[in-house]
């Protein structure tokens, strides 16, 4: 059985001229099956590009990256969309719906891109999704009509489309209140929980760290600690 | 497509101004192709309407408004030519005409045999190509009704101090030049043109008898008669159309207009779809990091040109077909063929197109992090 995500030494080094700035710096993790883990450290930590790396989104400058031991870093940039589309899938915390597309649409255009037809089949996937996340009486609207809090949860049904067993979600609480927030952070918690998806939220977010089994630590781009939520936050507590 | 259209019709301002660069764009050029095909047909109306196979014009003739005269010999010597069915000798001659309150204004005067016809007014709204023979009568074409003041049958005019009488309306005979045809028996022709004279004639055109190839008789003529040119019909047609068109700077100015048209929708279509594409760059962004490949994304963006594009041509479709109608009012003759509009869709999606690859550049260039921008 292969691991979610197992990265070793993954760096990204960005050149300006003659500058080169690390963002990330030999991070080592092992990301499983189940279990739901918080990406935190302050801004400009280099948690934003380890997320992008290990979405396949942003390719790293050395390392190794494997997602189901499928090795990244030797793959053509063109194979790595349909990488994408199997394995990962993103919630952001701008939400990122497309906004032409009502919240019934946004969640469709995820089946389509798997190659589901339009039909009855389709139909009853997308508004099973939406009334997963409370949105059967909001499926069409579009995004400028919904709260923050909905949007979000479109966002997730979106990724519960993809069916990917990987979710990395980007500040999912971050533009939403507390009440949001915690109802965002059940259902992510569902997902690794009861449907066994790896899920990694990078957030600044503290009223959420109980959700996380782990959580990683940056600072400076390198991974500083990983650890248990608890133990982690008493290291940090100690003068 | 279907991502394309949602996204094309969501934002209706931009939609609209996307179009609107396409409609001028198009509109502009549907009209000066239009409006350059009509004045070339018109250079050549005549010729094309006369039933000939073969034109015999003096030598080195560039067109067919402008052409020295020959003797009139050269009409029995075709006649002789064997493969000659019939011959028929045409002047075209200029004049000038008085106006109903004074005045003179210049034409071109068609003389031709009123017994056949060949030469003649094609299509008669009063009278009949017949009705200008035995006398100083003349057929005058409807599209110079607006020139000569209201011309009606029956009335009289002096041609180079020559008292005329209207005999017959003509119709769709539209001259090129700005001096409208006047149509009269031969031998009036010869005495009213000027710079004909007598025993001259313009051309003499003839019909090539069943059995007997275009290609076959011209070379018998050629070798037969001297001092002369021979043309098939088309030849001098073409060679008319292209005298017009190239050699008095007519067809370089409706080329230019052409080509600048087309450099501004170009321009126009390729900022407005440059700019959605700026505006949708974290939509295109989050499509890809949801699994859709850059060519699903490219797709997207052709597919909005294609869109512009067809839209675009189909509302200059409908703006030409109004402009003709109207242009024809004004008397401008302005002409759609249907492979011009096939050519306009063409050039309308090539624009359309080709301004989206700086879009698709854009996206090329996409920076992650705008995925991760709150």
């Amino acid at each position: 059985m292969f691991i979610p995500i197992q990265a070793r030494d993954l760096t990204k080094i960005y050149k300006k001229g003659p500058i080169e700035v690390g963002a990330v710096l030999s991070a080592n993790l092992q990301l499983n099956e189940g279990e739901i883990v918080g990406l935190t450290g302050p801004s400009g930590s280099g948690k934003t590009t380890l997320l992008s790396m290990l979405g396949c989104i942003l390719r790293p400058t050395r390392g190794s990256l494997q997602i189901f031991g499928a090795e990244i870093t030797k793959l053509k940039p063109r194979a790595l969309p349909g990488i994408r589309k199997k394995y990962i899938s993103f919630i952001f915390q701008g939400f990122n719906l497309l906004p032409f597309l009502t919240a019934y649409q946004n969640v469709a255009l995820i089946l389509r891109l798997k190659g589901y037809q339009d039909g009855k089949h389709m139909n009853e996937r997308v508004k099973e999704l939406l009334s997963k996340v409370g949105l059967s009486d909001r499926m069409h609207f579009y995004p400028k009509a919904l709260s923050g809090g909905q949007k979000q949860r479109v966002a997730i049904a979106r990724a519960l489309a993809a069916d990917a067993p990987v979710v990395l979600a980007d500040e999912p609480t971050g533009s939403l209140d507390n009440a949001n927030g915690q109802s965002v952070m059940e259902i992510l918690r569902k997902l690794a929980n009861e449907e066994k998806k790896c899920v990694i939220v990078a957030t600044h977010d503290n009223r959420i760290e109980h959700f996380f089994d782990r959580i990683v630590f940056m600072e400076d781009g390198k991974i500083a600690e990983i650890g248990k939520r608890m133990l982690l936050q008493e290291d940090h507590e100690e003068p | 497509m279907y991502i394309a259209l949602r996204m094309f019709f969501y934002d209706k301002a931009k939609a609209l101004v996307t179009l609107l660069g396409v409609v001028f764009a198009v509109s502009l050029m549907f009209t000066q192709i239009g409006i350059w095909i009509g004045m070339m047909e018109s250079s050549s109306i005549i010729i094309d309407h006369t039933p000939a196979d073969i034109w015999l014009t003096s030598k080195n003739s560039r067109n067919f408004d402008f052409s020295q005269s020959i003797p009139e010999y050269i009409y029995y010597q075709a006649l002789s030519v064997p493969g000659v069915k019939w011959a028929e000798k045409l002047i075209v001659a200029w004049g000038l005409i008085t106006e109903k309150e004074g005045g003179t204004e210049s034409i071109e005067i068609i003389g031709y045999n009123p017994d056949t016809g060949v030469g003649g007014p094609w299509k008669m709204k009063e009278g009949a190509t017949q009705d200008v023979k035995n006398g100083y009568f003349v057929i005058v074409d409807q599209s110079a009704m607006k020139k000569l003041g209201n011309v009606k049958v029956g009335e009289y005019r002096d041609i180079v101090s020559r008292r005329v009488q209207v005999r017959g309306i003509s119709e769709g005979a539209r001259a090129f030049t700005t001096a409208p045809f006047v149509f009269m028996a031969y031998d009036v022709a010869q005495q009213l043109g000027q710079l004909i004279g007598p025993d001259k004639t313009a051309f003499v055109v003839a019909k090539v008898a069943p059995g007997y190839s275009v290609r076959d008789v011209i070379q018998h003529l050629k070798e037969k008669i001297h001092g002369v040119d021979v043309y098939s019909s088309e030849e001098f047609s073409r060679k008319t159309r292209f005298y017009w068109t190239f050699e008095t700077g007519i067809g370089s100015s409706f080329l230019l207009t052409i080509v600048i048209s087309f450099l501004i929708g170009m321009l126009i279509v390729g900022q407005t779809l440059y700019n959605s594409t700026s505006e949708y760059i974290k939509e295109y962004g989050t499509l890809m990091a949801l699994g859709a490949s850059n060519l699903d994304v490219y797709k997207i963006v052709f597919s909005l040109a294609i869109i512009s594009g067809v839209l675009g041509f189909a509302i200059s479709l409908a703006i030409t077909a109004l402009l003709v109608k109207a242009l024809a009012n004004i008397g401008m003759v302005m002409v759609m063929k249907p492979w011009v509009n096939f050519f306009m869709l063409g050039v309308a999606l090539f624009m359309c197109i080709s301004s989206a690859f700086v879009s698709i550049n854009k996206i090329k260039h996409l920076d992650p992090y705008i995925l991760f921008m709150g």
